[in-house]
């Protein structure tokens, strides 16, 4: 259709977070999870603590079953993956049903996967639905003002998580660039002094080292 | 015959500025057998379109709408009139001999519309006296959204109750009748009546005042009841409270 | 077939992967859940469907222009043939559409007629369904996917495609368009036929709307993009009912509706699909009188019958309802959704005896009908065949000519010798193959 209104401007960009969000971490975990088959059961809680999410799991065991696959839990993977659902099933018209269909199949396999021995398979056919279905979107989503918001949205959750995670600076340096190329494009109003601040801030290591907060500060008001 | 001046002025005024305001104005009288109208003039502020169009009951509304923010909206409508205090020729619409909810009878009130007289005229002003028997006029006793039945029971209210009355036990009675909202000399608010179907004209009776209508009463909208004759209806984008103020004036000129 | 049924898993799957789901409110929570579908087509031969086509255009054309009749000069009251205590006592009339020409002069532009099919072969209308008539999404989609999973069914079978239901729809919408672009307006993401507004938006490549991205200015409705920008709005297939359209016309208290909507359709700058106002023709009590409309209106007899109806109203009805109260189905004509209905053999001496005087208080009413046994379709379950009691919902769609959906969407019962067949209630579809020759 390619007549977006305001409304759903924010569905686009929060759809392309939560995607985002659930795709980096799943990727994040995995390498968690190997830490936690035979080095540091514990592992997990230095995730929590990069994240700022509180200690509610009673151990690695109850971190990989409520945490990744429990809705109930807000903070869960499965909970993101659902708020990307929420988003996406109402712009079934712009991404069209065969984009959609790969969020509703990353959820199946979430779903599906719950009682699971081995999780990191199951984030791994996460992690493919979630490719699809930018592939997918590339190919299938008609309007580029649509593309270009959902991109947006993906790559400010992208920086925002490799920062807390404390990714090195040359995927930061990256991710960053990717960002102003969309900024770039779109034809909505956007936060261009805080666009500019985040440059600055992340022209070098040293910079990103001294101002992650900062830097979390900017993303969060890039896009509003 | 007189004529008159007319004018009628709504301001509403809210808490906070609203925004997306699409608003409904239902006062532009019309000419026809019993009053003849000229130098219609709407305006409102902000500024806005107000296309003139009608809506199911005949009457002339406009719909407007304000994107900005704005604090208030006030409209003004004047125009001068010529009235006959004639009845109007017209075929009746259905709605006529339709009971609402507002004019839904109970026991009491089906009581009331036993053994009215043939004529339509006299039934009516015959109503109008048992009603009024049963209710007196006091402002405030009742409220906007107020059932006939319930101003029965509470034996008062003002004229949109009267009319709400006499309607219903006119329908009951198998008289078709319609809610009349219009101007009578002086200034204040709007006025109330009832227009009765005698089988081939609409006659007004005022139950109010307990007559029936002259060369001095100027009716600006019809309907089933006085849900299809609001003269403003809105609805905005705030969590605002809203302070309505109104002046209605006609003047013999 | 039974390649079909091989192949129920993975059609199931790709129902799932395509989110073909209905919304039910459980404990006041919203869930979403799959619709239950049997692989089973029902199917409709070409001589049955020739008869069922030419029937239902008859009678959609009948009920449009009874529509046209009622919100203008009422021919049909004044001539007698429908008394004017049934156009009163029908929630559905609605006085503020009064006087109201709708574009091209058409009020059901989508029509659901619900058949049942007697044992003896013969079709029965069982209720019309001109407000929002939903469900054609299921039977599009799952074709589709049938294909896919079991294409040797198709290639076997000469089974007209049905895959044109959208450009069936559009077309129509573009025919009633005033100039601007196509919606369709939901009541949001939580009603139960979200999936279908979404999908119907997709497949004609309408915006879909919530009540927040719509105005009305100058008695003319626009689209607000995300750039400020005013687009005009041409058509609104609406998914919300009458009463939440439009605030400064129907229920103030609305949230869901346009404000104003009303004014810019009376002067005839955007089309409503379906127009307001269309429940006075779908009504329990003014569906006994549809035959008379087909006689009234355009002078032939009715090709599809009514299940047998009687109004207590008329006189020679009242005695017969009264002596075979026992064996009739009631219906009290002002509850809809399956409400105020009674089946005569379900009750006992006392209870029977209360209704009776309940008719005799009020027969206005009451409409009272034969019960008619209607033949059950396979559906498998648990791998076993099972026989079920099923409807068909039949899609007509009226512009620039009236157009029968070879296809359409059955729904079963999943209890044995329940009557329920209702999405809400737990019933399942089935896909309506209409064959070619």
């Amino acid at each position: 259709m390619g007549i977006i209104s305001l409304e759903k401007r924010d569905r686009l960009i929060w759809l392309g977070r939560y995607t985002e969000r659930t795709f980096t971490l799943c990727r994040a975990l995995s390498r968690y999870f190997d830490h936690m088959i035979d080095m540091d059961e514990n592992a997990y809680k230095g995730f929590l603590d990069c994240l700022g999410l509180p200690y509610i799991y009673k151990d690695s065991d109850d971190f990989i079953s409520t945490y990744v696959f429990d809705l109930k839990d807000p903070n869960s993977l499965a909970s993101q993956l659902s708020r990307a659902l929420d988003n996406a099933i109402v712009m079934r018209e712009e991404l069209s049903s065969d984009t959609l269909c790969y969020i509703q199949m990353a959820q199946d396999t979430l779903r599906a996967g719950s009682h699971d021995s081995a999780p990191m398979l199951i984030l791994q056919n996460v992690i493919d639905d979630l490719f699809a279905f930018w592939g997918s979107a590339d190919d299938n989503v008609v309007s580029e003002d649509c593309r270009t918001l959902m991109k947006c949205g993906k790559y400010v959750e992208r920086l925002d998580l490799y920062v807390r995670l404390g990714y090195p600076y040359h995927d930061i340096d990256k991710e960053t660039s990717k960002l102003l190329n969309r900024l770039s494009k779109v034809r909505f109003a956007y936060n261009e002094p805080a666009a500019k601040r985040l440059i600055g801030l992340t022209a070098d290591e040293e910079s990103y080292r001294a101002n992650r907060q900062q830097i979390l500060n900017l993303l969060c008001s890039v896009l509003a | 015959m007189k004529r008159f001046a007319f004018s009628y002025a709504l301001t509403l005024d809210f808490s906070q500025p609203v925004s997306k305001h699409t608003f409904l104005l239902r006062f532009a009288p019309e000419s026809d057998a019993a009053q003849q109208v000229w130098g219609l003039d709407c305006s409102c502020r902000p500024e806005a379109l107000l296309p003139l169009t009608r809506d199911a009951f005949g009457n002339r509304l406009a719909v407007g709408h304000l994107e900005a923010p704005a604090s208030s909206l006030a409209f003004d409508v004047r125009g001068d009139c010529l009235l006959r205090g004639e009845p109007v020729a017209a075929d009746c619409p259905v709605f006529c001999a339709m009971q609402t909810e507002r004019t839904a009878p109970d026991d009491a009130l089906r009581a009331l519309a036993q053994g009215l007289p043939r004529s339509a005229e006299d039934a009516a002003l015959q109503a109008a006296e048992r009603i009024r028997a049963r209710v007196v006029y006091r402002k405030g006793a009742t409220d906007e959204r107020t059932t006939a039945a319930q101003a029965l029971e509470r034996g008062a209210g003002v004229c949109q109750d009267m009319a709400h009355l006499l309607l219903c036990v006119l329908r009951e009675a198998k008289i078709p009748a319609r809610y009349v909202v219009g101007l009578i000399p002086g200034e204040g608010e709007t006025h109330a009546w009832v227009e009765i179907y005698d089988g081939k004209r609409f006659i007004g009776v005022d139950p109010t005042h307990l007559k029936r209508t002259d060369d001095t009463y100027l009716r600006v909208s019809t309907g089933r009841d006085s849900r299809d004759c609001a003269i403003n209806r809105g609805v905005f984008c705030g969590a605002a409270q809203q302070t309505m103020t109104v002046l209605a004036r006609m003047i013999e000129i | 077939m039974r390649n079909l049924t091989e192949h129920a898993d993975s059609i199931n799957r790709l129902l799932s992967r395509y989110g073909v789901k209905f919304g039910i409110y459980k404990n006041q929570t919203f869930h979403e859940q799959l619709f239950p579908f049997d692989a089973l087509p029902r199917i409709i031969t070409h001589d049955e469907f020739t008869v069922l086509d030419k029937g239902l255009r008859q009678r959609v054309d009948a009920l449009n222009l009874f529509l046209s009749d009622i919100y203008h000069e009422k021919k049909i009251v004044r001539d007698g043939v429908l008394p004017q205590e049934f156009l009163f006592a029908s929630k559905g009339y609605l006085p503020e559409c009064e006087g109201i020409t709708p574009p091209a002069g058409i009020y059901s532009h989508i029509s659901g007629i619900d058949l049942v099919q007697a044992k003896d072969g013969g079709w029965y209308i069982l209720e019309d369904n001109l407000r929002i008539p939903s469900g054609a999404s299921y039977p599009l989609i799952a074709r589709e996917l049938c294909r896919r999973a079991s294409p040797q069914t198709f290639r076997q079978n000469d089974i007209v495609d049905n895959r044109n239901y959208a450009d069936m729809l559009r077309d129509m919408m573009d025919y009633v368009s005033a100039p601007g672009m196509r919606v369709i307006l939901t009541p949001g993401r939580y009603n139960a036929a979200y999936f279908e507004h979404s999908y119907l938006a997709e497949r004609t490549d309408s915006a879909l709307a919530s009540n927040a991205d719509l105005y009305v200015e100058d008695n003319r409705v626009y689209y607000r993009d995300y750039l400020g920008q005013a687009q005009r709005v041409g058509v609104i297939y609406r998914r919300l009912s009458d009463e939440y359209l439009d605030p400064l016309t129907f229920l103030p208290e609305s949230l869901i509706g346009v404000p104003g909507l009303m004014a810019a359709y009376r002067a005839g700058n955007v089309a409503i699909v379906n127009a307001p106002g269309n429940g006075v023709a779908d009504d329990k009590g003014i569906y006994y009188f549809v035959p008379k409309m087909i006689k009234y209106y355009l002078g032939e007899e009715p090709i599809l019958r009514n299940a047998p109806t009687y109004l207590p109203f008329y006189e020679e009805d009242y005695r017969f309802v009264m002596e075979n109260l026992a064996r009739l189905v009631v219906k009290d004509v002002s509850e809809a959704g399956g409400y105020g209905v009674v089946f005569g053999s379900n009750l006992t001496a006392q209870e029977l005896e209360t209704l009776r005087k309940t008719i005799e208080r009020e027969p206005r009413r009451f409409i009272a009908q034969e019960v008619i046994d209607f033949i059950d379709l396979p559906v498998m379950e648990d791998g076993q065949q099972v026989m079920r009691k099923a409807d068909l919902r039949a899609f007509v769609l009226s512009g620039r000519e009236t157009r029968v959906w070879p296809s359409g969407l059955t729904r079963f019962a999943r209890q044995k010798d329940s009557f329920v067949v209702n999405s809400s209630q737990g019933g399942g579809f089935k896909d309506t193959w209409v064959l070619s020759r």
